[in-house]
């Protein structure tokens, strides 16, 4: 794969905060390779007893893509902005591949671990979150992402705040209730 | 909802829950004076919040992390590396990914182990895993793994050997209570390839159900 400089996505970071659409395209691949090579690096290092959260593995590709002397915070929020939305984008559709396999023709084999990924629960969940996040965004666009960067993001509260450069009170306002929202959402459907 | 709805609802919601439990029913009802249905609605979320408990408060990170790791192992399926074509992912572990591989010279399907990087960054623990990958493949025994290449390939470094078409020990025991005359057969097979390797100086330092593989008519390989 063709390298980028650090300094090659700070500018892509900025002229997508400016609303260039096109730069977004262009990042989503970078980012999307950067995690999945961390996050491939420390599934073998966890069995040595190592464990890295999914805000840890941001950070780590952040600090590895962006030159943060050329970066202003608004766009290290885009950057968690995009992280957040792939592992999302990762989480859901694995989730939907295996309802639907479920459904479909019996056996289907999964062969890579006998852990988290046999947890049927949490993919019916995730799939209803999803839904009831897309409902959420139609009206409250701005809470949806909140939503989207804490839970799918990893960051905390005041993390949250920082990157989106809002009040902790307004997040903690907007994440209190959206939790109620989301679950009367998801019990009704 | 439209959004000026909400951003109502919320504003009371938000209220109520900052109040001990037992007061927020009166605040709403305080609130909202005359709207009934803005009462109800936010009455409805009220408990909705308290029935989702902790329920947003975990991500499934372990989940998501899996999932990253395994794609990028997916996306190395239909490559090559040398004379290899990876076919599918067999397994992942922490010395490496083993995936099962066609040997397009020979035309044989084979294991192919790719050792990750932190491993072979290292020369000296490179230089004795050369060294014993040397002294295994001199074996010659039933129940031992035959290694029939080891190479590198830019910076990616592989072990090429005999594929078993079967499962692992693990695999089996966490579907099945095996028979004590089954186990026995499997240990004494496990035990006669240890000590031809332990008489060639080798130790294998990592035996256990998830590294013994088992050919579906119970022939076991180390």
């Amino acid at each position: 794969m063709k390298t980028v400089s650090p300094n090659e996505v700070s500018q892509l970071l900025a002229d997508w905060s400016n609303g260039d659409r096109a730069s977004l395209d262009k990042l989503m691949p970078l980012v999307y390779a950067e995690l999945h090579d961390i996050a491939s690096r420390y599934m073998r290092r966890e069995r040595a007893g190592h464990t890295l959260q999914t805000t840890g593995l941001v950070n780590e590709a952040y600090l590895k893509l962006v030159d943060q002397r050329n970066t202003r915070w608004q766009n290290r929020a885009h950057f968690f902005a995009i992280a957040a939305q792939i592992m999302r984008r990762i989480l859901v559709d694995h989730a939907r591949k295996r309802r639907y396999a479920k459904r479909g023709a019996g056996a289907h084999q999964v062969s890579f671990d006998e852990g988290a990924l046999a947890c049927a629960e949490i993919g019916a969940e995730l799939v209803a979150l999803d839904d009831a996040l897309n409902s959420l965004a139609s009206i409250a666009p701005q809470q949806s992402r909140i939503v989207e960067i804490r839970y799918f993001g990893g960051l905390t509260v005041r993390e949250t705040a920082q990157v989106l450069g809002l009040s902790v009170d307004k997040v903690k306002r907007e994440w209190t209730t959206a939790k109620a929202w989301l679950h009367h959402e998801m019990s009704n459907h | 909802m439209t959004p000026e709805r909400w951003e109502q609802v919320k504003e009371v919601l938000y209220e109520a829950l900052q109040r001990e439990p037992e007061e927020r029913s009166s605040f709403i009802a305080r609130a909202c004076e005359e709207d009934v249905s803005l009462r109800s609605e936010v009455q409805t979320l009220l408990s909705s919040y308290e029935q989702a408990g902790s329920a947003l408060e975990k991500p499934p990170r372990e989940l998501a992390m899996e999932l990253l790791a395994k794609e990028r192992l997916d996306q190395l399926i239909g490559q090559s590396i040398g004379q290899y074509r990876l076919v599918s992912l067999l397994g992942a572990g922490g010395m490496g990914e083993v995936f099962l591989a066609e040997d397009t010279r020979l035309g044989r399907k084979v294991a192919l182990k790719l050792l990750p990087a932190r491993f072979t960054q290292n020369t000296e623990r490179l230089r004795r895993f050369q060294q014993e990958a040397r002294s295994a493949s001199a074996l010659n025994h039933p129940h031992i793994l035959t290694i029939y290449d080891f190479g590198r390939v830019g910076s990616t470094h592989y072990i090429a050997s005999e594929f078993v078409e079967g499962e692992t020990l693990r695999q089996l025991v966490s579907r099945e209570t095996l028979p004590v005359p089954t186990v026995l057969e499997i240990a004494s097979q496990v035990a006669s390839a240890l000590n031809v390797a332990h008489e060639a100086g080798i130790v294998h330092r990592d035996i256990k159900p998830e590294n013994l593989m088992l050919r579906r008519d119970g022939y076991a390989k180390v």
